[in-house]
């Protein structure tokens, strides 16, 4: 019953991870850090580039698509698209490498 | 300017006609330049697990381990490279390209004490 060796659905089954269904309020707030970083970072390129009288498509895509922290609904921040599931959306912590990409649109009307 | 005009018509096209070309663009700049600016990078986040483009870029701007700093010029090149890597790094604008060695000073702690004098200057005491 106790022990290295117990019966529990993990060990006996083999893959069983339990990654909760939601986030914490300290797994939110860390999100919301994230993208503020990278929209910190989108507007250093920028203004740096403007300085020396320069610009970039892919910048300048990224700030007419992308939403800002400040602009993204909730519901975009803490959740994904994923027609697999039920209503459609997950907890974006259960995307692969969740803190380490950028996953701000999903399909309108989802 | 003749003299340019005389090599084109014998047909010896070669560093006469490159630096007329890079005098006369508008908006060139020379790396000299006093009002240069840089990025500068850390890497933050680790790349490791990320596809082998991403970990490329990071390479190629010399980001090898977590918290390396680099510095590159602020051009639409550099900028492009940011964009792949921008949930790992941390970027400034930054006048001055600091070298390896200024980096390794400003990190040194202040040691707590000044020195008053060199061991061997007993005799400069004395005088």
């Amino acid at each position: 019953m106790f022990g290295p060796f117990r019966l529990t659905n993990p060990l006996s089954g083999g893959l069983l991870w339990k990654i909760p269904w939601r986030l914490s309020r300290h797994q939110k707030y860390r999100q919301r850090q994230r993208l503020r970083k990278v929209d910190n970072i989108i507007a250093t390129l920028d203004s740096a580039l403007a300085k020396q009288g320069e610009s970039m498509k892919k910048v300048e895509r990224w700030k007419e698509e992308m939403p800002t922290e400040a602009e993204m609904l909730a519901k975009d921040k803490y959740t994904v698209f994923d027609r697999k599931v039920k209503r459609y959306r997950k907890g974006i912590h259960k995307v692969p490498k969740w803190t380490r990409v950028s996953q701000r649109l999903n399909p309108p009307g989802f | 300017m003749t003299t340019h005009e005389s090599s084109w018509s014998n047909g010896r096209l070669s560093q006469v006609h490159i630096n007329r070309t890079a005098v006369h663009t508008p908006g060139y700049r020379t790396p000299s330049t006093p009002t240069m600016a840089y990025f500068r990078i850390t890497l933050m986040r680790s790349g490791i697990g990320m596809p082998a483009k991403i970990q490329g870029v990071l390479h190629a701007l010399g980001l090898k381990k977590r918290m390396t700093t680099v510095y590159h010029p602020v051009t639409p090149s550099v900028a492009g490279q940011i964009m792949r890597i921008k949930e790992l790094v941390d970027v400034k604008e930054v006048d001055k390209a600091l070298t390896k060695k200024e980096i390794h000073a400003a990190r040194r702690p202040d040691p707590g004490y000044y020195i008053e004098r060199k061991a061997g200057a007993w005799n400069n005491l004395e005088q």
